[in-house]
Formats: structure tokens, sequence, C-alpha cells
């Protein structure tokens, strides 16, 4: 008897703390929780989150919280949530090569200034003609080059002609320009400054060759397909299993099978294609802008890293931008779209790019030149060189299994003949 | 009387398995029922919508060439690096199984490999055979090898090399605790005998450790069959899917292509075509119940 | 009593192999960011620990509640799995409760890949409020755990002298007193190894950690991960983070081995 009471107490005294727990704070902010991945994205967008929480949050009553997942689950851990229809999170870390792919699952977005971006930036988050997110950095391509490697081609033009026959086949001589190079030019100056065939180069390979199976890799070789002419479709159909696809294909191939990049190169990605240049392994490589503020303070490449375009006939990079975009069963909407709004702004990015970010606003870029100089040439090369494939919802797939395709030839086991076919075959695949 | 004692041990055996048989309820009935419903579901990451497709799924599954190679390779790799592991396993058991100085401290670094997140090994291993930046292509060249540990000729010996640091530590630890139920009579019976060591071990330790080594095995190569980690992070697969696991995959199938009703319906063909060789394992490792002794 | 060196020199050998990546790990979260970008012996160390002090929160990630998760993560799977295989072993093996079909089941489970439970568990836990939740991915790590528990204590349990049990029936023991005091310590070497394994397997979990929590239960695992980053890896910052994530399953596996080694004491070696 004396239990049962003792035992109705506490259920009582349970449930009034449970409930007290669980009944909103009618005074309460509202707290929009954002998705993002770690690294420099991640941090810069810490400091313009804490600035919003700090001030206008306040008045719109939005917290905001930011949660970090690592690379490659990010967007694993989103592709689950968004399939159970997760309210969970507010706001998706997303991507131009994505955006496709979470369309479904994203609130159109209104309201965004195009004039703000970089063209390329923001329009490569409109699909079907609706904003889908909000552009946060841009990607691109360099060439990146040894200055002081480049700069002692003049002295041996007999030697550079004499290894571009031996290695190409082909009569060249020094182009110490590289934002003029063809992509015998890049192959010539790789075999030159690889000891293989110039015992006195300073670095072991000419270049360094990012050739793993990884989409991102499918992402830089584009640019070697966009350069000579190629490009995945072409009226609708996959157009790879050609000679621009072949020729494109063929680069990579040689550069590998010459040895003008090291064996281990076929298992490279970002950080391994980074570490050939900063210990003064490699002297060449295409690889992402980001890579900038590494390669130019530190080890061998410490003030002597140069930038280029990609070489090629008609010069392209790949382009790409970071974003963040509404959830669409989020119970968050409107305190979602004020946090969204307050994104939009360029005080906002102006946060995000003093904290290390790359935003997509070209006048706040601009203003930064003297901190990273290579912001002036995202600039550039965005406006004049960036390109992206149109593959529709499932590019994201399409650049993974080119990447499974493609990487036996990048790395020698096959020729561009062996896979050709295969890649159109793939890429039709996953047309709709 | 009998009868009493029978039900007695039945409402036992309900009652000792309860938590096992909730645990089973709650956590793998609910999910197969939901994996396998995915399975015959149209459910693909780009389109809104998911509608029945039939056997679909598994129709073009059947048909699928990267499918059938990553089963190949993750049944080669997984029986090589398994039997590698068992060997090494039980040998530094062995050599454990007696007093010497330092031994607790050696036992516990022992385990460290299995601390680790296997893709945060995986991570370790990409930074120390870094050709650039690593301390082991480092020291091999310093001696004057040079060993490309990624070559396409050399990376399934490497990978293979990796899993054998990763999991000898479990097959050590199982190996270990087998050996410390063997009775000291056993060993004295055997030396008055007139056995030397060699015969010890080869006619007495490993026929009674038999059972045991073959649950050793047989957890290794199940675990083998299912991960993937640190091959997804250092090959991603590849050159191309020449080292692409079952697991990997399942898991590009799922979280890259977004096809999650290929990727349930891939991951229950594994199971289904394992399954059969479950009953014959269990009998050979002597695991029945005692009622079919 | 004669001591040993010998083998004490040969294991030192094999383990150290078995401890390079550990060793590179901590060679490289000693050195400064320049250093590692530019060779493996370039020597320059940090004298300031910033990789370490990274490691531990300055880097903005909340690594102290990292450890905290684990821990109790590592210690509530061991906890579940042990009560939940041990009794259930006994009833399989002994009173032939489920006949083989419970072992065949705990098989089927440990082949399938843990990514055909991911999507499953996200949605049942949602619906049960444990997403993000240290109980959540105590109940998913248990479920993974459970088939090496069962299959090494059915093994243990197959292996005993019936004699004594049935000794104890005679006596008048019921079955929970068997268990209790006879089975119970006959097991302990198998109760250890299955103890150290489910703490180290749960502490090493990373795909069930990744999908079902987001903040508040993230593990050492999934925090560590944060140095792999959107393009590099902070490869100082993570190993640093390797470094120290071992040193709680190393004080418990040290911990836990006395009763690993007592069936050696009390058996086979007699000093």
């Amino acid at each position: 008897m004396r239990l049962k009471k003792t035992s109705i107490a506490l259920a009582t005294a349970l449930s009034l703390v449970v409930g007290l727990a669980v009944l909103p704070n009618a005074n309460a902010a509202t707290t929009v929780k954002m998705v993002l991945w770690p690294g420099p994205e991640g941090d810069a967008m810490q400091k313009v989150v804490d600035s919003y929480n700090s001030s206008q949050g306040k008045k719109d009553g939005v917290t905001v919280k930011m949660i970090l997942l690592s690379r490659d689950n990010t967007f694993a851990k989103e592709a689950a949530l968004m399939k159970a229809k997760s309210s969970e999170y507010d706001i998706y870390f997303t991507a131009s090569y994505l955006v496709g792919q979470h369309a479904p699952y994203l609130s159109d977005l209104k309201g965004v200034k195009d004039s703000l971006y970089l063209k390329a930036s923001v329009n490569s988050l409109k699909v079907a003609g609706k904003q889908k997110a909000l552009p946060l950095d841009t990607s691109l391509h360099f060439m990146y080059y040894r200055k002081d490697l480049i700069a002692s081609l003049s002295a041996n033009a007999a030697k550079y002609t004499s290894i571009a026959k031996t290695v190409l086949g082909k009569d060249l001589t020094p182009n110490t320009n590289p934002a003029t190079w063809t992509w015998d030019d890049a192959l010539a100056t790789a075999a030159f400054f690889t000891q293989k065939y110039n015992p006195e180069s300073p670095t072991k390979y000419g270049y360094a060759l990012p050739a793993k199976n990884l989409l991102y890799n499918t992402m830089i070789w584009n640019d070697v397909l966009w350069g000579l002419g190629g490009n995945w479709l072409k009226n609708g159909k996959p157009n790879l299993n050609t000679p621009s696809g072949k020729a494109a294909i063929d680069v990579y191939n040689t550069i590998y099978t010459k040895g003008l990049t090291s064996p281990e190169s076929s298992q490279w990605e970002y950080a391994e294609t980074n570490s050939a240049l900063t210990s003064g392994n490699a002297a060449l490589a295409l690889q992402w802008n980001a890579a900038y503020s590494e390669l130019s303070t530190t080890g061998a490449t410490k003030d002597q890293i140069g930038i280029a375009p990609p070489p090629g006939k008609g010069q392209r990079t790949h382009v790409h931008a970071l974003a963040v975009g509404l959830n669409k069963f989020s119970k968050n909407q409107a305190a979602s779209a004020k946090w969204m709004a307050y994104l939009a702004t360029t005080p906002a990015m102006k946060t995000y790019a003093g904290a290390g970010g790359v935003p997509s606003m070209p006048s706040i870029l601009k203003g930064m030149v003297a901190t990273n100089a290579s912001f002036a040439n995202i600039i550039e090369y965005a406006g004049k060189f960036g390109y992206s494939e149109s593959a529709g919802p499932r590019e994201f797939d399409m650049y993974a299994a080119l990447a499974e395709v493609l990487s036996p030839a990048w790395s020698g086991q096959k020729t561009s003949a062996d896979v050709a076919a295969a890649a159109d075959a793939a890429i039709k695949k996953l047309q709709k | 009387m009998s009868t009493t004692y029978s039900q007695e041990r039945k409402i036992a055996g309900w009652l000792l398995s309860a938590p096992l048989l909730i645990l089973l309820a709650g956590l793998l009935i609910w999910p197969m029922y939901l994996g396998f419903k995915t399975s015959i579901t149209h459910d693909i990451l780009s389109e809104f919508e998911t509608y029945p497709a039939g056997f679909e799924n598994y129709k073009n599954l059947l048909v699928e060439p990267n499918f059938w190679s990553s089963i190949r390779f993750t049944l080669i790799f997984a029986l090589v690096a398994s039997v590698i592991e068992l060997t090494l396993g039980l040998g530094l058991a062995l050599l454990f199984d007696r007093i010497f100085p330092g031994k607790r401290f050696l036992f516990s670094l022992m385990l460290i490999p299995i601390m680790i997140a296997p893709s945060l090994m995986a991570v370790m291993f990409r930074l120390i055979l870094n050709e650039n930046i690593g301390i082991i292509p480092g020291l091999l060249s310093k001696v004057g090898l040079s060993y490309s540990i990624f070559d396409q000729n050399n990376i399934f010996t490497s990978l293979i090399i990796l899993d054998v640091i990763e999991f000898t530590a479990f097959t050590f630890l199982l190996s270990y605790s087998a050996l410390q139920n063997m009775s000291s009579e056993i060993y004295e019976a055997a030396a008055i005998d007139g056995a030397n060591k060699r015969q010890t071990l080869l006619r007495i330790t490993l026929p009674i450790l038999k059972p045991a080594l073959a649950i050793v095995f047989l957890l290794r190569i199940l675990d083998s069959i299912r991960t993937f980690d640190s091959i997804y992070i250092l090959t991603g697969g590849g050159p191309g899917t020449s080292t692409q696991t079952v697991g990997i995959y399942i898991y590009k199938t799922a979280f890259i292509y977004g096809d999650f009703g290929l990727a349930a319906a891939a991951a229950i063909v594994l199971v289904l075509l394992l399954t059969p060789f479950m009953p014959f394992i269990i009998k050979q490792f002597n695991l029945g119940t005692e009622s079919s002794r | 009593m004669k001591r040993n060196w010998g083998v004490t020199a040969a294991v030192s050998v094999i383990v150290f192999v078995f401890l390079i990546p550990l060793t590179g790990a901590f060679y490289t979260s000693l050195r400064t960011d320049a250093a590692i970008a530019s060779g493996p012996f370039v020597w320059e160390f940090d004298s300031n620990w910033t990789h370490y002090k990274n490691a531990l929160g300055a880097a903005g990630y909340d690594f102290p509640s990292f450890f905290r998760n684990s821990i109790i993560i590592s210690l509530g799977t061991v906890l579940l799995t042990i009560l939940v295989s041990f009794p259930a072993s006994y009833a399989i093996v002994r009173l032939g409760f489920g006949g083989p079909w419970l072992l065949r089941l705990a098989l089927a489970l440990r082949i399938t890949p843990a990514i055909f439970f991911v999507i499953p568990f996200y949605k049942l836990f949602t619906a049960y409020g444990l997403i993000d939740r240290p109980l959540g991915l105590i109940l998913a790590n248990s479920f993974i755990n459970m088939t090496l528990a069962l299959l090494v204590f059915a093994g243990a349990i197959k292996e005993m002298p019936l004699e004594i049990e049935e000794a104890a029936a005679v006596d008048g023991a019921s079955i929970w007193m068997t268990l209790r005091k006879i089975v119970l310590p006959l097991l302990g070497p198998g109760l250890a190894a299955v103890g150290v394994l489910t703490f180290l397997f749960s502490w090493s979990d990373y795909l069930f950690a990744v999908v079902l929590t987001s903040s508040e239960a993230t593990p050492v695992t999934v925090g560590a991960a944060n140095f792999v980053t959107s393009y590099g890896v902070r490869w100082g910052d993570i190993s640093a983070a390797v470094c120290l994530s071992i040193l709680p399953p190393l004080v418990f596996a040290t911990a836990a081995q006395k009763y690993l080694v007592k069936g050696l004491s009390s058996g086979a070696v007699k000093g």
C-alpha cells in the first residue's frame, strides 16, 4: 500500500520533470541545426555562426547550431537522412555536383541576389530554374608549377627538345609561360623534370597525378577532356568514345606509363598530390585552388609556386560551389530562412572570408587579394575558363562511375581504347 | 519428477535467453523486414518517389559483373588474410603462454591495433606509407630499397599486410584465452610419457585447441567479409574495381550512387550466398547443442 | 625463477612491428606541419605541442566530451553484451534452447554488412528518441558484438566438463546457482577476452557512430575524423588524436588482463 503511494508520487514527480523539460519555453529562440564538413569551411562558418548568434540572431529569435561531419561521411549521412525524410537538421550541406541528387529534399530559396555572386557558382546551384542552395566556397583548379624550375627551361632548350622527342615523339621547344601551355608543353616540361630522362632534374618526377579511383579526381581529369575539345555529352548522348575523349585519357595514361609521375600515384588524391609538391619530389600538378595556401608557405614550393589555368587549346577549369540548402522536411522553415537570408549578405560573407573561407562573392575576393594572391586568379579563371557538365540529377554518380571506369587507364593498367566505350556505357546507364 | 525437471529446463531456457531474444526482436527482425522491403523497391536518392519494383534489383544484380568480381575478391582476400592472422596469432599466443619479464606491458601493447578505428588506421597508413612524407618509404629508400607499396603488382600483398597488422591482435587474444583453459595435468602427463615440446604441441595442444581456433578463424573470416573501411580509404576499390570488396560495392551503391534498393538487394544476396554454409560450419566446428551429441 | 629475457626480446620485436602505424603517428604528432609536409626525416619538432592541444580541444572540437562518450558507450556495450550473451549461450548449449538456430542466426548477422542496418536503425532510433544518445550506440554495438560473445561462450561452455554441473544438480543446486557459482568462474579467460574485445570493438566503432550521433553522443573516432578535412588531412592533429584515443582502452585492456592471466597462474604454470 505504502509502496503504491510512493510509486504514484514518484511517477507524478517524474512526469512533471519530463513535462518541464519537454515544454517549449515561450521566450526561447528557435534553434536551427546546420550540417557542414570540417576543415577551412567549417572553421570559417563557425565564426559567422557565432557572430550571427550574438547579434542579428537575437533580433530574429534564432540560434544556429553547426554540426560537423567528416568529408565522406557528410554526404553519406545526409543521404540516409534525406531518404528517411528526417527533420533532424534544418540545413544541409550540398555542392554544385550534388544539388541534382539533393534537390528533391531541398526547399526552393527565394530572394537570392544572383548579381552578388560569381555567375558560374550561383548558376550551378539552380535545378530546373529554381535556386536550391546558397553558394559558400567556390572551388576550381590551377595548374601549379615551380617558378624556379620553369625559369631554368630556356637555358636548356636543346636538352628539352631532345627529351620531348624521346618521350613524346614530338618536336617541341620550351614554353616558359605556363598560362599558354598546351598539354604537349605540359607533358614535355614534366618529362624534362623527371630524373629518369634528365638525371640533373632537381625533382624526381615532373608531374604529380591524382589517379586514384575517386570521384573528385574525375573532376580534375575533366579539365584535360575539355581542354582538348571533349565533353561528356554531345546532344545528350555520351561522347567519350571519341578522338577527344580518348586523347584526354591518353594524356593521363602517358604521364603514368612514361614514368612522369610516381608509380604510387595510382592511389593518390589531394593530400598525396600536395605532399609530392611540398616535399620537392614533383614539379607540376593540376590541383584544387584550396592547395594554394599550403603550397605557397611550405617546403620546396614555399614562395616558388606559380599558378596558371589548366593547359589546353580551349582552356577550361572545373568550377563548383559548396553550398547550403534548406531541408524540405525541416520544422523550422521560417527561422532557417532568416538565417539563410543573413548568410546571403555581404557582411556575413566578409566574416566568412576573414576566417579563411573562399566565398563566391567577387567583391569580397577582390578586397582580399592581399591576404591570398590566388583569390585574383579565382575571379579571373571562374569567369574566363569556368565550366561544368550539366548531366542531370545523377551527375554525382557519373563522376564516381567515370573514376571507376577510367582509373585503370589513368594508371596504365588499360589503354584508352579499352575503357572509352565502357565510359560511355557507364554514363548512359545513369542517364534518365 | 522428470517432467517437472524438463519443464524447469524449458522455462530456464526461455528466461536465460530472454534478453537475447528481446534484443534480436528489436534490432534484427524489424530492420531485416525493412531491408527486404527496400530491396524490392525502386529507391534512388535522386528520385523523391519510391515505388515497388518486384525483383528488378535482384535481376540487375545478378548480371552486374562488379558485384560478382567484388565477391570473388572479398573471398580470396578474407581467406588469405584470415589464415595468416590465425597462424600468427596462435604462434604469438604460444610465445606469450609463459612467464617472462614485461609480459603484461607487451600484452597490452599487442592489442593496440584494434583500439584504433579501421577508418583512422587507414588514414595512418596513408600517412606512414606516403611516398613523399611517410617514414616507411623513407626508411626503405635509406637502405637502398625501392618498393612501390601501391603499385598494381604489389597492392594485394600490401593490403594483406595491413590487414594482418590490424587484426592479428584479435586472433592472438582469443587464442591466448583458449590456451588458458588447458589444464596443467595434460602437459604433465605428456611430459611423463616422454613427449618433446614439438610432439606436445602437434599431438596434444593443437587438437585440444581446435574447436576454439575454429571459432576464432570463423569470426575472422566473417569480419573480413563485411569490413570495408581500410581498403576503401586507401584505394577506393581501384584502380578500376581491382581491389573492390563487396562491402565497398554495397557502400558505394548506397551512398555514392544513392541506389538504396540495389544496395539492400546486394546485402541480402550476400547473406543468402553464405547462409547455406552455416549449418555445415556449425557442425564442423562442433558448435551444436547438447541434444545433438 | 629463471628470467626469460630472450622471450621478452623476441616478443618486443614482434610487437614493435605491429605498432609501426602507431609509432609513425606518434612521431608525426610531435613534428611541425612544415616538417611533416617537407619529408619524413626533416628534424623539426614542435615545442608547443600544438597538435596535442588541437586534439584536446584547441581546434574547436569538444574532445573531452568525445572521450567521455566513448568510455560510456564502450563500458555499456561490454556490460550489455555479456548480460545478453552469457545466459543465452548456456541455454543454447546446456539446455538445448533454440536448437542450433540461434547460433546460425547470430552467424548470419555477423556477415551482414553493417551498412544494411544503418538506415533501419536510424529510423528505429529516431522513433524511440535514441538518436545522438549513448544508449542508442550501446544497443547497436551490443547487437554487432553479440555473435562474437555467443560463439566464444558457447564454445567455452561446451568444453567444460559436464560432470561438475551434474554433480551440482544432484546436490540440489538450481540452474541459476550452477550458472553463477560454477559456470561463471570457470569461464574466466573467455569472459575477459570477450570483455576486452567488445570494449575495443565498440571503442573503434565508426560507421554506426557516424549515422546515429550528431553532437551530444559523438565518440572519439568520429571526432578524430574531423581532422580529415574537405581537401587535405591535418596529419599532425589526427596523429595526436589517434595517440590520445588509445590511452583509455589501453588502461582497460591492462586492467582486464588480470582475469585472462588468472587461468594461467592457477592452471598451466605453477611457478
